[in-house]
């Protein structure tokens, strides 16, 4: 029987394909089953209903992606650089585990988990910021090396393939160490192939802006992924990259991106809830209703916990929250029936503009956003609703980067960072010419990219928790009125 | 500000780095500090993979440029902030091993990216000797004739096995 043909996977994306046993294995494992319960994008299914896909199905989808592109990889690449079927496997394995450490809701849940362990692990308390919850920081002198304060999802990911009896157990079944799964998707080993896994065109990236389309019935992720997964080589300095043939075909898919963001992941309900859950989570840590820390999270793999800390553990906590608290967290109490009951906190100011990079642009963004943040306590006076009922959001995207976040400037002036070998590489010769070299899209004068790295979007959005209508449009008179920066209008979401 | 970025800023001061990131250089030498500064048990939580200048966090490099982005726009929540006393004793044993040893002839910079490429080629990477000096020759050919007193350095400090 072929290798990667052990078992079917039916998918909605996809289609049929198929996966080893190594793979079935390790899908079958608590752990990774785990991932069914973690939803891909946080709230996002309470506006676009459909949009509830697991990374469990992500999951999948980008390890068959991965495979894809390795197999055009050895089709498009002369003979000296081609993958034999282990190292397929590793990479196929290191894209089906790269969400394994993701925490219930996401991003929502991460960022205030860092924020408020980091603070409490090694910041020296202030009154405005006591150790409150009763619990003891660590002694960093007594206990040696402890796990990180919190752990981000890819730190977590690794933990969990350290620890997990299960995993272990399946690798050691297949005799693949764990290092060696570590190595392929962490980039440890000099050499190897993790943009694959990791940077602007990855198999993740590719999976989900097609499987996010689908499921929110909206066309703006709809990129021509055959073309670009065809497309696939490596130069003669092991940069993974495409053919030229292809770079309309990725223009494309950076522009989708955008949308994506623009459309799906900033959508205003989207953005409101998704504020008040973070609000929510942040006061609940502080009070000690829920424990997130580098110690706790270890315990739970240790002990075979960690397969429930999904999406119903943080719905669960919400819900036994309510009748623990006290008479005078009415604010809190209300917020969580937001989150829990679909009630979205009003849309009060919104400013939106597509501008430069210059630092001008950036200043007047924070400008508008610190007026505001500083009226927010006036407002929550004169219209007596609690300020903690008030939440401000504001993001100043690049609408090209290179990686996650390093400015497309960088490569402008030559002084590369290193990250930026995670960008789009384009072939400047054939694929199969052994010293063929590779350069960055954003490079390309004629590429739509090298013209959008020079903006931004900047966002800047107040809501507050309201009962009805009338009060709203007296707080968004107020607002016009109190704010020496004119607001500008902003196109509406969708649905 | 976050709280992660002030404890980044907090973190890399207590090194004696400034945390700019105006040249490479800078952010080359604030990578491998705070490379350097978690292998004192104070583990902030950056992963690193290896790159053509060795080790390198794009987690770090995502919160370096959303903090630096902070200060230039005005933000000061650092200022009325400060480590506890446990990591700041922790990074102080982290420090000395930034001083240049007198007998080795490379900036602090450059010393950074020595100790922190020797030590994940060796402990990450889990390179023997050999494979991780010929690396190290072809990718860092200025830096390798100078791996004995990272070798040295590191095992003085219980860093490396």
């Amino acid at each position: 029987m072929p290798r990667f043909h052990f078992r079917r996977i039916t998918d909605a994306v996809h289609g049929t394909f198929g996966i080893s046993e190594l793979e079935s294995d390790i899908i079958s494992t608590r752990v990774f089953q785990r991932l069914h319960n973690v939803k891909q994008l946080g709230l996002a299914h309470l506006i676009y209903p459909d949009l509830n896909y697991s990374r469990f199905a992500h999951s999948l989808g980008a390890c068959h992606v991965a495979g894809r592109m390795m197999r055009s990889i050895n089709l498009n690449s002369p003979n000296n650089r081609r993958w034999d079927e282990d190292q397929i496997q590793l990479y196929r394995l290191a894209a089906l585990l790269h969400d394994l450490g993701h925490y219930p809701s996401s991003h929502a849940m991460e960022h205030v988990v860092q924020d408020y362990y980091k603070d409490q692990a090694y910041l020296a308390p202030t009154s405005g910021h006591g150790h409150t919850n009763g619990k003891k920081s660590p002694d960093l002198q007594e206990e040696g090396r402890l796990p990180p304060a919190a752990f981000s999802h890819e730190a977590l990911g690794r933990r969990i393939i350290d620890l997990d009896d299960e995993i272990g157990a399946v690798l050691e079944k297949h005799d693949i160490s764990r290092d060696d799964l570590k190595s392929a998707f962490s980039r440890e080993a000099p050499g190897s192939l993790a943009t694959l896994v990791s940077s602007d065109l990855d198999c993740d990236r590719l999976d989900y802006l097609m499987r996010t389309a689908r499921h929110a019935g909206l066309p703006y992720g709809s990129v021509d992924a055959e073309y670009i997964i065809g497309q696939t080589c490596v130069d003669s300095d092991g940069y993974v990259c495409l053919t030229d043939k292809a770079l309309r075909a990725v223009d494309h898919l950076l522009v989708s991106r955008y949308f994506d963001y623009t459309q799906v992941v900033f959508h205003k309900t989207v953005v409101g809830l998704e504020q008040v859950l973070r609000n929510v989570i942040a006061e609940l840590l502080q009070i000690g209703l829920i424990d997130c820390s580098g110690q706790e999270i270890t315990r739970m793999i240790k002990e075979g916990q960690f397969a429930y800390f999904d999406d119903h553990y943080l719905i669960e906590r919400l819900r036994s929250a309510i009748p623990r608290l006290g008479l005078g967290d009415e604010p809190l109490k209300l917020k969580i029936r937001s989150v829990l009951d679909r009630r979205p906190p009003k849309l009060v100011a919104a400013s939106e503009r597509i501008r430069g990079r210059e630092r001008r642009e950036r200043e007047d963004h924070k400008n508008l956003v610190d007026q505001m943040r500083g009226k927010i306590r006036e407002w929550a006076c004169d219209f007596q609703v609690d300020e903690s009922l008030w939440h401000l959001w504001d993001i100043s995207l690049t609408m090209t980067k290179i990686g996650s976040h390093i400015p497309v400037s960088l490569a402008e002036e030559g002084g590369f960072e290193d990250e930026t070998d995670q960008g789009v590489r384009i072939l400047t010769s054939d694929s199969h010419d052994p010293q063929c070299k590779s350069r960055l899209l954003v490079e390309h004068e004629f590429a739509l990219a090298n013209q959008l790295s020079n903006s931004n979007l900047y966002a800047i959005r107040l809501y507050v928790h309201l009962e009805g209508n009338a009060e709203r449009s007296r707080i968004e008179q107020r607002i016009r009125q109190d704010l020496r920066s004119p607001l500008r209008d902003r196109p509406s979401s969708p649905s | 500000m976050d709280s992660r970025h002030i404890v980044l800023k907090l973190f890399v001061e207590e090194l004696g780095l400034q945390g700019e990131i105006d040249s490479f250089q800078n952010r080359k030498n604030l990578q491998k500090a705070v490379y350097l500064g978690q292998l004192s048990g104070i583990d902030l939580g950056y992963r690193y993979s290896w790159y053509l200048r060795g080790p390198y966090s794009t987690g770090l490099a995502r919160d370096y440029y959303q903090l630096a982005e902070a200060i230039r726009l005005g933000d000061r929540g650092f200022e009325s902030r400060s480590l506890n006393d446990p990591v700041k004793q922790k990074l102080c044993f982290i420090k000395k091993l930034l001083t240049v040893p007198r007998d080795c002839f490379l900036s602090t910079g450059d010393w950074m990216e020595l100790l922190a490429s020797w030590h994940y080629l060796r402990s990450v990477s889990r390179s023997d000797e050999s494979e991780a000096r010929n690396l190290m020759e072809k990718q860092k050919p200025t830096l390798a004739p100078h791996i004995p007193h990272a070798q040295r350095a590191l095992l003085e400090s219980r860093l490396l096995g």
